[in-house]
């Protein structure tokens, strides 16, 4: 097929479209989705008696601060990535990287100043599985909306939006956790708390292509072969 | 970047996300004219140009409502046309891997009564590897293996240093063993 048979074919196809909302409003919206969810399902899961005094402690109020802080520069570069020709800045795609990793600084910091020693509640053990399936039903929401949020755009870096795409819902899921789960053991936290945000932020390197791999519609196939 | 002409695309692409067929036609056609001369930039005359540019107009047409008339157009659509040349050298990549491990089969196993022409595959894959040579790097490996030079003489006719001409091959040969390594390894 010639150029001009083929834009002939799409221009006799083509309807109005509707424009794919600002980044900024997209990142709000999902924000506000993923908050929802997420204070919804903390509450849900019983929240510690000693919340309110937890949340008086500056390192607790410091490090969840901190991962929503990650999970709203996340979603925002993932937003930006999902436009073709926004989201190339360097700093744009690793400063929400660089905050977990200030997250996971805070965290050892804590245990070396001996603060996170106290032993877990109710003797759980460093396999206490509970924390990553909490952290992945807080996650649920949050991270479908972001992918079919994503979806609506055109993530041409596919495997980068997916990897900021997830962290941003795994870093709110996990500041929901921090707050459910007791204070454990650094062990745990390593494994259990900050595992799954390592294994989703994964997940979305190697998954990121087919994830948002799109067929193009049927009619503009059809045109083009 | 042209300002004014990157407005008019710009209202032009607004127009054809509000249903204007005429604006979409223009439009298309001079996206068509700008891809082309970018693509042809990057890959030189290669008859892969045409096939790049038709897939950076299917990729405009199911994208278009990505395009924020606010912002700029051209770096919009150079973003999308980027992307579907790089797809497009890597699956050319890809063929030229297939091509080269089916010739050597032919050659292995022998079923020919003489020695077969170098395949295309093969050929293919040798000039896209000392295109990607610096053209000194190019100029001296093929005048020290094809044509046959001394070193001597090559520093003679370059006005390079014999040991600017070895330096400069020993260069070359690495960039070529890379790229034969990552072609012929094992998946």
């Amino acid at each position: 097929m010639t150029n001009d048979e083929l834009i002939g074919s799409l221009v006799a196809q083509m309807k109005p479209v509707r424009r794919l909302p600002s980044v900024e409003r997209r990142t709000l919206l999902w924000a506000s989705i993923g908050l929802l969810c997420v204070c919804l399902g903390t509450f849900l899961f019983d929240t510690r008696a000693i919340i309110v005094d937890e949340l008086r402690e500056s390192s607790v109020v410091l490090k969840s601060g901190l991962l929503l802080l990650v999970s709203a520069l996340a979603a925002r570069s993932a937003f930006n990535l999902s436009v073709p020709s926004l989201g190339n800045r360097w700093l744009e795609r690793w400063l929400p990287l660089f905050g977990m990793f200030a997250w996971f600084v805070i965290l050892a910091v804590q245990h070396a100043a001996g603060a996170s020693c106290v032993a877990v509640e109710d003797g759980h053990s460093l396999f206490r599985l509970g924390c990553v399936s909490r952290t992945a039903m807080l996650a649920l929401v949050p991270s479908v909306s972001m992918l079919v949020m994503l979806r609506r755009g055109a993530p041409l870096e596919q495997r980068w939006t997916a990897l900021l795409g997830l962290v941003s819902s795994m870093a709110l899921a996990l500041a929901g956790t921090e707050i459910l789960c007791a204070k454990a053991a650094w062990s745990h936290v390593l494994v259990w708390h900050v595992g799954p945000v390592f294994a989703a932020g994964l997940a979305g390197i190697v998954l990121g292509n087919r994830l948002f791999r799109r067929n193009l519609p049927s009619d503009v196939r059809r045109v083009g072969h | 970047m042209d300002l004014d002409a990157d407005r008019q695309l710009s209202e032009l692409m607004r127009r054809a996300q509000d249903g204007d067929r005429h604006a979409y036609d223009v439009l298309l056609n001079e996206v068509a004219n700008l891809v082309r001369s970018y693509v042809r930039r990057q890959l030189g005359a290669d008859h892969n140009v045409e096939d790049v540019v038709q897939e950076t107009l299917l990729s405009i047409h199911s994208h278009r409502h990505t395009y924020d008339p606010t912002r700029p157009f051209r770096p919009w659509m150079y973003a999308i046309a980027r992307h579907r040349l790089l797809d497009a050298v890597g699956k050319q990549q890809r063929r030229w891997r297939h091509e080269v491990l089916d010739d050597a089969g032919i050659v292995d196993a022998g079923a020919l009564d003489e020695a077969p022409s170098e395949p295309a595959g093969l050929a293919a894959f040798i000039r896209y590897a000392l295109a990607q040579l610096s053209q000194a790097q190019r100029e001296v490996i093929q005048m020290l293996k094809l044509d046959g030079y001394s070193v001597t003489e090559i520093s003679q006719r370059t006005g390079r240093s014999e040991s600017l001409v070895k330096v400069t091959a020993h260069r070359g040969y690495k960039t070529l063993r890379k790229l034969m390594e990552d072609e012929f390894r094992d998946e």
